[in-house]
This record gives structure tokens, C-alpha cells and sequence, in this order.
């Protein structure tokens, strides 16, 4: 056998080795285009995941769902304790429990007051995790809405409390999130009390960083970091978390998103502002000539 | 080379434990950003077939799952895939006396060409300003992947029918 297959070697070789060095020269080729025009590969990619993993979620959720109740399962050891802790956030929670009535309260007399319309259109798709990026170094999940209802590129996503991170490449039945701690993540915030404007910079941890902050000296941890509309790429005021210090003096946030467990995100429809033009227009409009004569008439009519 | 049952039951087994290894990759379990990585079993596992069964082993179908992986995995397409084929290509070349030496001399290369495949793969990434992981984790990943180029001989080598030829009990069915 071995007689046969090292004949057979020899014959194959040149071939094999012609090919060998064809595969990897596309294998860089594909590397090398990818660097130069990277969105087009980038939808290459979505459409191959797009393929590929819908057939697979119909295993991964029972396993997923197994490994989860094993979890749940360690945490049992652990129940006295925890219930300890969870009485004492019951406690305290109590207090913000009030606090949170009574500003409802108010918040609705003064809507009421103002005549306040929220955005209509801020209306969202809710969408089940398939998978995650597999790779510790990218922080990404997968999910099972796609073009197909309507997700757009940039699109902000949340889960029930804060910002989870953004859509970051659509395929047919799936999208991408790129997570808020993923290194690739720029995300403009406001930073509550003093309103100042920065950037939130994911460097996979999961407190992501401040980064341009003008004064700092503003910025006390605890305080409350929002979305910016900055940019027109995300709807702003969707909570992201509080600020907090750390070790090295950096100004970093912790997400109000619960980063654990990621199980089911909203996708935010938003759509582009509407430009305003001609400022002139807006302070003065200009009435159709026929609509002037009604007017006078109607003017008439009320003197008489 | 023809396409007989064995050959093609040999492919069906490599696309197998390929798709398994992905699908574990894939699981929604780890969302929190993490100091570790859990290394890539893809890379020895070939490596290990190539040595062993080259002839069971297209290299068509070990670049198109290199290639999947750098798709799935949110690697920089194609450049992990044609380092890890340049490595298995290495080991390939020199199966016929690889498999004659020890167990040892072939970890040796496995390790050798599996480090000097990352070692690469950073190289590239710093060179094309592309973000690298930081060097705790790279190296945590290396050693994984290391770790699993043994398992799959001990564990699953027997089992496949992937014989060490050196072995002094096959060396009668080898020959």
C-alpha cells in the first residue's frame, strides 16, 4: 500500500503543488482586496454567515438553552447568599421604586402641560441572538432580522434598559450588532448633568472608555451618559450607562445593558432628519396669493 | 484520486468535526468581552490529518474550511487561511519522514509550524495597521491551539484510523 500511494505521490506532485500554490495566492488575494475595498467583502462575508448559521439555530438553541440551565444550576450553591443580597436591592430598590412614581407623576402632569408628542417614528424590531463573533478579541452578535424587515446599516439596538451597539452589516434573514466593548465601536454620548459631548470608545472590556472629553473636570462618576445625536447616525436620550473612574484615572462607563445575557435586542428604526432649508422660509411663510383674498374677506365678514 | 467510499467517507468525517468545531465556536454563550481565548482546534486537526492521511485530505476542502473560519470567525478574510495552509503545507512535504520519526519530532513540527504561523498572522496584522489582539491573549490562544494538536492524536487519532506509522504495532499494517 504504501508502494502504491508514494508512486502515486510522485505522479501528483507537480500538479498538487502547482494548485497548493494557487489556493494560497488567492487565499492573500482575497486578503489583500479585502484591505483595500473592505465593504464589499464585508457583504461577501454576511451573505456566506447568512447561509450558513439560520440552518444551525436550530441546534444552538436547545444547547445554548442546556448550558444556560447548567448555569443557573452552579448558581443554586450559591442561593443563600444571594437571597441575602437580593433583599437588600429589594430594600433599596423600594426607595427608587417611589422616587420613580412620583417623578412618572410629574414627568406626565408637565408632557401633559407642554403638549409633548414624542417621536412617532421612533419604532423598533425586535430581534432573537443567533450566534456571537466565536472570537473573544471581537465583540459582535448575530441576529435573525434582516433586510427583509428593513434593518438598515447604523441602526441603533438596545436591549429592555440601554444601548447594546449598532448594526453593522445586513444580510437577507440576518445582521450583525457590533456591541458597544467591541474595539471597532465609536459611539457619541452626552454626558447628563453637564451636558458635555463625547465619544465612547470600545476597547473590549466591558466598561468602554471616554474618549474626547473637553472638560473634564465636569464629569463626576455616577453621572448619567446618554446617546448624542451627533452625527444623524443614532436617535439621541437612549441611555447608556453611568460613569465610572477607574484605576488609571480613565473615565469609563458602565453599560445599563445587562452584557451577560444577551438574548433578545431591539433594533430602533430611525430615520435620517429632515434637512432644513431656506431658514427664510421658516420664519415667514409665504401665503398663496388666493389664500390672502380669503383671509381679507374672511376678515370683512368678522369687522362687519 | 478516485472517489471511492472511503475517500469520500474520510472527506464526510473531516467536514463533520469541522462543522462541530464551528458550531461550538458559534454558541451565543460568551457575549462579555474576555481576558482568554480558547485557541483553534481547526488548525491542528488538519494538521494532524495532513500528516497522517494526506491522500483522505484534499487541500481544496482544508482551504475552504480555513477560508469559512476566517468568515465566521470575523477574522481579516483570507490571511489566517493561506498561513494555515502554508503550515499545513509544510508538514505535508515532509509527512513521508515525519512519519517514520517519534511522536515527539512530529509535535515538534506540528509546534513549530503552528507558531510560526501566529507569528506571521501578527506580523501581517501590525504590518497592514489592522488591530491585533493584545499579546496575553494572542499567546493564550497560541497555547490552546498547541494543546490540541496531542489531544487530537491521543483521543480522536485511533479512533478516525489515523495510525502513527513510527508506531512499532502498525508497523506491519503500514507497510
Amino acid at each position: 500500500m504504501a508502494r502504491e500511494t508514494s508512486t502515486s505521490e510522485t505522479y501528483l506532485r507537480p500538479l498538487g503543488r502547482v494548485f497548493a500554490l494557487v489556493a494560497i495566492a488567492l487565499l492573500l488575494l482575497v486578503f489583500v482586496i479585502w484591505r483595500i475595498d473592505s465593504p464589499r467583502v464585508e457583504r461577501f462575508r454576511m451573505a456566506v454567515i447568512d447561509r450558513v448559521v439560520p440552518p444551525m439555530s436550530w441546534a444552538m438553541a436547545p444547547v445554548t438553552a442546556v448550558i444556560d440551565v447548567a448555569r443557573d444550576f452552579q448558581s443554586y450553591a450559591r442561593i443563600l447568599e444571594q437571597n441575602q443580597d437580593l433583599r437588600r436591592e429589594l430594600q433599596q430598590m423600594k426607595a427608587w421604586k417611589e422616587a420613580a412614581l412620583q417623578l412618572e407623576q410629574e414627568n406626565a402632569r408637565l408632557l401633559d402641560l407642554n403638549k409633548v408628542r414624542l417621536d412617532p417614528e421612533l419604532t423598533h424590531v425586535t430581534g432573537v441572538v443567533l450566534a456571537d463573533s466565536g472570537s473573544p478579541f471581537r465583540q459582535s452578535v448575530l441576529l435573525n432580522v434582516g433586510a427583509r424587515d428593513g434593518i438598515l446599516d447604523g441602526w441603533a439596538t438596545m436591549d429592555g434598559i440601554g444601548l447594546v451597539g449598532r448594526i453593522s452589516g445586513v444580510a437577507g434573514k440576518t445582521s450583525r450588532v457590533i456591541l458597544l466593548s467591541d474595539n471597532n465601536s465609536r459611539v457619541p454620548i452626552t454626558i447628563q448633568p453637564s451636558g458635555q459631548r463625547a465619544i465612547l470608545q470600545g476597547d473590549n472590556t466591558l466598561s468602554p472608555v471616554i474618549e474626547f472629553l473637553e472638560n473634564p473636570d465636569l464629569v463626576r462618576p455616577g453621572d448619567r451618559v446618554q446617546s448624542s445625536g451627533d452625527g444623524a447616525v443614532f436617535p439621541a436620550g437612549i441611555l447608556v450607562g453611568q460613569v465610572t473612574q477607574g484605576p488609571d484615572r480613565r473615565f469609563r462607563v458602565r453599560l445599563a445593558a445587562d452584557f451577560e445575557r444577551l438574548e433578545f435586542l431591539r433594533v430602533l428604526r430611525s430615520r435620517a432628519p429632515e434637512p432644513l432649508e431656506n431658514p427664510g422660509d421658516l420664519l415667514v411663510p409665504e401665503p398663496p396669493a388666493l389664500e390672502l383674498e380669503e383671509t381679507a374677506r374672511v376678515d370683512e365678514e368678522v369687522s362687519q | 484520486m478516485t472517489l471511492d467510499r472511503p475517500t469520500l467517507s474520510y472527506w464526510l468525517l473531516y467536514l463533520l468535526i469541522c462543522s462541530g468545531i464551528f458550531f461550538v465556536e458559534l454558541l451565543p454563550l460568551q457575549t462579555q468581552p474576555g481576558d482568554w481565548s480558547r485557541g483553534d482546534p481547526l488548525v491542528p486537526l488538519t494538521m494532524a490529518w495532513m500528516l497522517r492521511r494526506p491522500d483522505y485530505l484534499p487541500l481544496s476542502l482544508a482551504a475552504c474550511m480555513f477560508f469559512l473560519g476566517d468568515l465566521l470567525l470575523q477574522r481579516p478574510p483570507g490571511l489566517f487561511a493561506g498561513l494555515a495552509l502554508m503550515g499545513c503545507l509544510f508538514l505535508r512535504a515532509r509527512g513521508a519522514e515525519l512519519r517514520r520519526a517519534s511522536r515527539g519530532v512530529e509535535f515538534a513540527f506540528a509546534a513549530g509550524a503552528i507558531i510560526a504561523i501566529y507569528v506571521a498572522y501578527r506580523l501581517i496584522l501590525f504590518a497592514t495597521f489592522l488591530p491585533a489582539p493584545s499579546l496575553s491573549a494572542a499567546a493564550s490562544e497560541l497555547v490552546f491551539t498547541l494543546l490540541y494538536y496531542p489531544i487530537f492524536i491521543v483521543l480522536i487519532g485511533p479512533a478516525l484510523g489515523l495510525r502513527h506509522f513510527g508506531d512499532p504495532a502498525n508497523e506491519g499494517a503500514a507497510r
